[in-house]
């Protein structure tokens, strides 16, 4: 065709557009019209989440909480599959699908992908290899999701690389290698946006790196800023790192945190430090691991942080979501943080300031504390790993883990799955060496005993339980809870389900069996006035909706 | 920040560039005799002309491996491989019985349909080339070079690797020589009459997905479509012949080369190595 009629085709087109776009524009999270990508950082400050899911979380809070309204309790058993996005490149995917005008974006290893969000169908994929020789999770070449601003799609690899690519096209703009100096490294999170900057994290905390959270400008890939989680020496709460220990002390960073713009203050968790389970190479409580981080994001300085497991003995990483909730607290108005952490407590601080205001033991089992103290600080028992081996509760899985808990406007309960686990703890002092975990040895079941899943329903307000879900199956799934504003929680069950349960009473009122492990957090999207939710299963994405 | 400024803001000036390789071309017949050996040609026309037609331009039953750009970026090790073994997942038997020797033979036939590792001197300079892809030549409109330029149009960071200049200089001056289905300008009308003209992203038997120059997408369904055409000719201009001197496409040509020599991206073409868990 000739550039002539090329040029009349294409204002007609455009003209079509321009009626049809100043219609689709209203109400949306973000400007632009259907199939096109455009998320302004101001976009991302909305609280509602409706059609569009355009973070890891939907939204800064972390909470997962749709204000979509189509399917209720009353309709929710008519669900069904719409499609089912196969990846043929990845193991089990753990990523959150996000959804922008139509247009999702997903992860799985190195792979990108842009999906019609109405069939599943792929719109581009951008290929990269996944990398070998890497380390424990990095390895499995993990990947949970991208972060989109403007037209642009920003995705961490497997080897720590902050991709920048064009949403439009899957094109490759720019490609930072951000962490270096130790193989260890890897990442397996999505990135967060703050403003005009994309923050990463790593992981390796099991495997003796340097845990940091770094921001690079979104245009131009440029460093900003970077706090490092192991403090160098001289620095406070080195003492916890004799030597070199500080550049093997993990406290990684390896889940997006949230963000509070009114106090111009993110909210990351550290990971446990390294080595695991051999407390005798990092005395003291091992500053900034197992902690929640208040970082200024202009400048990456700490505002003020939270130890959950000073000195952890126990692989109890705080890198579950750190939910943001405004609420009555004890009679006052007050901006708390709310995190079921995985050593076995659900804590509630005032994230102005860090302060702790309370914790609740949500196993049954545990015995490596007795309870927290007033300060929020564990009042611990004598049960530490050891060279002949010593049963812990919670097991190194965790009470909880990644997986997304939830926080309900509408019922103001708290959300998550929780584990009922315990393992036999064994530790030897050992070396750090590239190439390898840094475990110091390991963690067991004893024999004959089996962990339980539970989905359980908290009413921080009141310190009390709303309800608990036994959940029947291996204990082996990985996924996350979401909930609606119609008083619906979706999560993935522990029998290779994904289900839907009254979020007041928890009774169950839909299940479709995904028959694959679930290792996903799920969503909320809508496309033409449609409700869907999404969730990864195995190494497909599934889309459900009503009829 | 810059991000969002990328949309097209001209209604007006819509100029199409340099729409280089939404197709990509081998060289076919050039130099044909030249590596590979009439053994090869032998042997590919006795076992994989069938299927992959007699130039390896693809066929009712394989598709065009003298074309298609993740068949050009495997190494010959995995292009002996691949024949060797076959791809049983797409029904592709394996040559293993042939013999390692011929399996190589038939390898380095194919590299000649693909235009791939002339040893002819690359004439041009690759910094006027760059000149040219950014500026007069609208290259840049398009397509991508090394994170600049546009998205409509095939990423060219890694294309003008290990291709013949020749191969190079065919696919801009005779863009719609051969061109593969997914690069296909496809031209819809609506039922309420709008028309639409763009790439087919996606498309079954229900629905189209189209984007259109400005990078938004249509997500199309069939029964809302008056008609659908799919046309076989790209978005890229077909005057790059006479629009440019030849010198001039010697320095095009010579700019993609060089840039997809040097060039580690992987953008388009990576190739997944499957990890155990």
């Amino acid at each position: 065709m000739r550039s002539g009629r090329w040029v009349s085709l294409i204002a007609l087109v455009l003209v079509g557009w321009l009626g049809v776009g100043a219609g689709l524009a209203q109400g949306g999270a973000s400007a632009g019209a259907r199939g096109e990508v455009e998320v302004r950082s101001s976009d991302l400050l909305s609280t509602v989440l409706r059609d569009d899911w355009p973070s890891y979380n939907g939204d800064y809070t972390g909470r997962r909480y749709s204000s979509l309204d189509q399917v209720t309790p009353a309709n929710a058993h008519e669900l069904r599959a719409q499609w089912i996005f196969h990846s043929r490149n990845a193991g089990v995917l753990e990523a959150t699908p996000e959804v922008v005008n139509g247009i999702m974006f997903f992860t799985g290893s190195n792979d990108v992908y842009a999906l019609d969000a109405a069939t599943g169908k792929v719109l581009w994929h951008h290929e990269r290899p996944v990398t070998e020789g890497l380390v424990d999770d990095a390895s499995g070449h993990i990947n949970r999701g991208v972060a989109i601003l403007g037209t642009r799609v920003y995705m961490e690899t497997d080897n720590a690389h902050l991709l920048c690519l064009d949403a439009r096209s899957g094109m490759l703009i720019w490609d930072v290698l951000y962490a270096s100096g130790n193989r260890n490294y890897g990442a397996t999170s999505a990135p967060l946006i703050v403003k005009d900057k994309v923050l990463v994290g790593t992981s390796g905390g099991d495997d003796g790196v340097r845990g940091f959270v770094a921001a690079f400008d979104a245009a131009t890939g440029k460093e900003v800023w970077r706090f490092w989680t192991i403090p160098v020496p001289g620095e406070a709460g080195s003492s916890s790192w004799p030597g070199e220990m500080y550049l093997h002390g993990g406290g990684t960073t390896w889940m997006p945190g949230t963000y509070d713009p009114q106090l111009n203050t993110i909210f990351w968790g550290t990971s446990n430090p390294s080595p695991d389970f051999d407390g005798s190479v990092r005395p003291g409580d091992d500053l900034y691991t197992d902690c929640v981080l208040a970082l200024d994001p202009d400048t990456g300085k700490l505002k003020w942080h939270f130890q959950f497991t000073p000195h952890d003995l126990y692989d109890y990483d705080a890198t579950e979501t750190p939910v943001l909730v405004d609420a009555i607290y004890e009679g006052a108005p007050r901006k708390l943080l709310i995190e079921a952490n995985r050593n076995g407590f659900v804590y509630v601080l005032d994230r102005t300031n860090g302060k702790f205001l309370s914790a609740k033991q949500f196993v049954v089992e545990m015995n490596w504390a007795k309870g927290i103290d007033g300060a929020g600080r564990p009042i611990r028992t004598e049960n530490i790993p050891t060279t002949e081996g010593t049963r812990v509760c919670p097991g190194y899985a965790g009470a909880t883990n990644w997986y997304s808990p939830s926080y309900s406007e509408q019922t103001r309960l708290f959300y998550f799955m929780t584990l009922e686990d315990c393992h036999v703890y064994t530790a030897k002092t050992a070396p750090f060496e590239e190439g390898k975990e840094y475990y110091s040895t390991g963690a067991a079941h004893k024999r004959g005993e089996k962990a339980t899943k539970y989905l359980l329903a908290y009413d921080f307000a009141k310190g009390q339980f709303a309800w608990r879900n036994e959940q029947v199956g291996d204990s082996h799934s990985f996924a996350g809870v979401m909930s609606t504003a119609t008083g619906l929680v979706a999560f993935g069950d522990d029998a290779e389900e994904f289900e839907i349960v009254n979020a007041t009473t928890g009774k169950a009122l839909w299940h479709f069996n995904v028959g694959q492990p679930l290792h996903a957090s799920p969503m909320s999207y809508a496309v033409n006035g449609k409700q869907y939710f999404a969730i990864a299963a195995g190494s497909d994405l599934i889309a459900f909706a009503l009829p | 920040m810059g991000v969002g400024s990328e949309r097209s803001g001209g209604l007006g000036v819509v100029r199409l560039g340099c729409w280089v390789v939404v197709l990509l071309l081998g060289a076919v017949a050039w130099g044909q005799e030249k590596a590979g050996g009439m053994e090869g040609a032998r042997l590919f026309s006795a076992n994989c002309a069938a299927c992959h037609g007699a130039d390896g331009h693809g066929g009712e039953r394989a598709p065009s491996i003298a074309t298609l750009r993740n068949v050009i970026a495997m190494s010959d090790a995995e292009l002996v491989t691949v024949v060797g073994k076959g791809l049983p997942g797409v029904g592709m038997p394996g040559f293993g019985y042939l013999g390692d020797e011929k399996v190589r033979q038939v390898v380095a036939y194919l590299r000649v349909l693909q235009g791939v590792g002339s040893t002819a001197q690359v004439k041009g300079d690759a910094g006027s080339g760059r000149a040219l892809f950014y500026g007069k030549a609208e290259c840049s409109k398009c397509h991508m070079v090394d994170g600049e330029g546009g998205f409509i149009a095939a990423g060219l960071s890694t294309y003008g690797k290990g291709l013949s200049a020749e191969a190079v200089r065919r696919a801009i001056v005779e863009p719609n020589y051969d061109v593969e289905r997914g690069s296909r300008v496809v031209e819809v009308e609506t039922s309420d009459g709008r028309r639409l003209s763009g790439m087919a992203r996606a498309e079954d038997n229900f629905t189209l997905d189209l984007q259109t120059e400005d990078g938004r997408y249509h997500f199309l369904a069939k029964t809302d479509l008056k008609s659908v055409r799919h046309t076989t000719h790209t978005m890229m201009p077909d005057d790059y012949g006479t629009r440019l001197s030849g010198g001039e496409l010697d320095d095009l040509v010579n700019f993609l080369i060089a840039t997809g020599s040097a060039s580690g991206s992987e953008e388009g073409v990576g190739k997944r190595k499957h990890h155990d868990q």
